[in-house]
């Protein structure tokens, strides 16, 4: 791997290691900010998807309103590939929050997002989270382990 | 992004040749798409899938549920690329009749990554999914359409 294209995926994943504190710290501009005003975003919930930065912030906010206590989000096998200007990356995420009684309720769930340089600066063009389903009982599947 | 036009219809391609091999349940011609180490989280479990071997019995098993034909159409296909690494999101349209007697009539989101690999482009990663419902009891969302 030439020497830009190691310093563009360790900026990646400092951009990535950021963002997950800004989410376990419910701040919702810095969530923001790592989106290009155009994404296109695939999430685990409610809509096939969520397009532009508008649309995407009102969808962010509600998912943070069912989270009343800490949120669970930590990452693992994440794997970058960089190219000229744009990039993907895949990982696993356990995500979840904490119910009423204060138990712990996360998951395993899978990502993928993928950036382009903008102005010098890798934005998110797109993301996609999601769970498995069981093709029987049609049900989300929360209890999967890598 | 004009400057990348060749290597933008060069995906495009690819796609069309990966979803002609879809409908006709060819799996050479599917599986000739992949790079051997691809990782890729599909509508099913388990999580992940890593490597050719473990997917190609993946879809032989979904060549086999299907009767006839594979419906499978692609559209807002929005392609980016770089020199060496591009990825690309659609939603996707698979429908047909099941052997154990159901018609599945299903929109999928689907994100692709792809590596350019000895001059070739070919297919590193895929993610495909459904939304699920935020309340109980988190059912797959499988009557969306865009």
């Amino acid at each position: 791997m030439s020497t830009n294209k190691a310093n563009d995926e360790a900026r990646i994943r400092e951009l990535m290691d950021n963002w997950a504190k800004k989410f376990r710290a419910k701040d919702i501009d810095g969530i923001m900010s790592i989106y290009a005003p155009d994404i296109v975003s695939f999430d685990a919930i409610a809509q096939l998807q969520f397009k532009g930065v508008d649309a995407y912030k009102k969808h962010w906010e509600a998912c943070l309103s069912f989270c009343q206590g800490p949120i669970t989000f930590e990452t693992r096998d994440m794997n970058i590939t960089v190219g000229d200007g744009v990039a993907f990356s895949h990982y696993l995420n356990r995500c979840g929050g904490t119910d009423q009684s204060g138990e712990e309720k996360a998951s395993w769930m899978r990502a993928t997002v993928c950036f382009r340089k903008i102005n010098g600066e890798w934005k998110v063009v797109h993301e996609h989270y999601s769970a498995p389903f069981d093709m029987e009982t049609g049900k989300a599947l929360f209890d999967l382990k890598p | 992004m004009s400057r990348n036009k060749t290597e933008e219809a060069w995906i495009r391609e690819l796609m069309n040749t990966w979803v002609k091999a879809v409908r006709a349940k060819d799996i050479e011609g599917v599986m000739s798409c992949y790079v051997p180490d691809i990782l890729l989280f599909d509508l099913a479990p388990p999580l992940e899938y890593r490597g050719v071997d473990a997917y190609r019995k993946n879809w032989e098993e979904w060549f086999s549920s299907f009767k006839g034909a594979v419906g499978y159409d692609i559209r807002d296909l929005r392609i980016t690329t770089g020199d060496d690494a591009a990825f690309c999101h659609s939603l996707n349209r698979i429908s047909g009749a099941r052997t154990y007697g159901e018609q599945t009539e299903v929109w999928v989101r689907a994100t692709v990554g792809f590596r350019k690999f000895d001059g070739k482009w070919m297919i590193a990663h895929e993610h495909l999914s459904v939304p699920f419902e935020m309340k109980e009891p988190y059912k797959a969302l499988l009557d969306l359409e865009p």
